[in-house]
């Protein structure tokens, strides 16, 4: 269960960042998250969204989670592909000389942050002004994904 | 609303502090070793016979991270080596900030070896970078030949395998070939010592190698193994 830590450094590490750009609220937030990282995509999501309510710039953020798969660059033939079914090799030449190039990372890709002119949420939802826009953002924030 | 890219890695704050870590450790040419494995696969006990062979030759301490009690640094202080319990409360791995808080317990002037003795799990230490050398996993003849595949990120990152309790073998269905084949699949051609630390069987490998590591930090250009 290294999830809840991880969440923790993620929401910490949001809030942060909006703190930094001078921003009071994350309206959406994507973490990616590298498949060698052996971290629980469902548990890191769960984390994410009991620990958000701790700062006000991310209490009412959505968090999207996105997998990344293992890519692996050959030093044999170098091309570079998708591992395959946990097996360090090269997809095209068979080599086990490969390197990891993508899927260790774990991190905070990008955020959306609300414009300061923009209402609150609340002020949307009881003026019931754009509803198009309204209905997406009730959407979004009462969702849990 | 406004897209912002952020790109920050989330094992940021960990990886500063290991990194710290790691150069005071260069600087005083102290080699560290991280100990994975699941819970009873013998990491304590192989310590236990590395600290009684490097008694008088080398200057050793060992942390050993635990959910709760100190029975495996009591066990460990027998052997005449300073040892310090980290009790991690229920944090299933080390976090580098968690070996920085519990080295001054481990007087590190003089001292040629450190080992950390993981939380016994193959799962969360495989993420979390102590600033050690080399990370060190183990898998008991008990557990199965497929561990490897079970858990391929701490065998991706582990610098060699040992498999332990191999005085077991004549009683279990255990496959040897078959382990190194599946460690082959996540991380071609480690080391792979066969150790018995209760008998004693094998060990001379992995010591070799731990004196090696330890010769080459002090001298870069160290080559040959030093028996």
């Amino acid at each position: 269960m290294h999830e809840l830590s991880f969440a923790q450094e993620i929401v910490s590490l949001v809030a942060q960042e909006a703190r930094d750009l001078g921003v009071s609220r994350v309206v959406s937030v994507t973490v990616t998250v590298g498949r060698l990282m052996a971290v629980e995509t469902d548990n890191l999501w769960f984390g994410l969204d009991v620990l958000k309510s701790q700062f006000g710039e991310t209490s009412q953020t959505v968090f999207l989670v996105v997998e990344q798969s293992v890519r692996l660059h050959c030093s044999h033939c170098g091309q570079t592909t998708d591992m395959q079914n946990w097996t360090f090799a090269c997809e095209t030449c068979g080599s086990h000389q490969v390197e990891v190039v993508a899927g260790d990372i774990l991190e905070v890709t990008d955020m959306e942050v609300a414009d300061e002119t923009e209402g609150t949420l609340e002020t949307m939802e009881t003026e019931g002004k754009n509803d198009d826009e309204g209905e997406c953002r009730k959407e979004c924030y009462g969702s849990k994904r | 609303m406004t897209k912002v890219n952020v790109g920050k890695s989330v094992m940021e704050a960990n990886a500063e502090q290991a990194a710290t870590l790691r150069s005071e450790w260069q600087s005083r040419e102290l080699t560290v070793l991280n100990l994975i494995s699941s819970p009873g696969s013998g990491k304590t006990a192989l310590l236990e016979q590395t600290l009684e062979h490097f008694r008088g030759k080398l200057q050793m301490a060992v942390l050993v991270g635990d959910v709760q009690t100190e029975n495996d640094a009591n066990r460990l202080a027998r052997h005449g080596f300073p040892v310090k319990q980290i009790i991690t409360n229920g944090t299933c791995h080390l976090e580098a900030h968690m070996i920085e808080k519990h080295l001054p317990f481990v007087d590190t002037k003089g001292l040629d070896l450190l080992m950390i003795e993981n939380v016994g799990n193959l799962v969360c230490p495989s993420s979390y970078d102590l600033g050690e050398d080399a990370k060190v996993v183990l898998l008991s003849t008990t557990e199965g030949e497929d561990k490897p595949l079970k858990y391929p990120a701490i065998f991706r990152r582990a610098e060699v395998a040992i498999l332990t309790k191999t005085d077991l073998l004549p009683y279990l269905d255990f496959d040897v070939s078959a382990v190194r084949h599946n460690i082959d699949q996540i991380h071609a051609g480690i080391p792979m010592f066969r150790v018995s630390a209760r008998t004693g069987d094998g060990l001379d490998e992995w010591l070799t190698w731990v004196e090696t590591k330890v010769a080459r930090k002090k001298h870069p250009d160290f080559h040959q193994t030093v028996r």
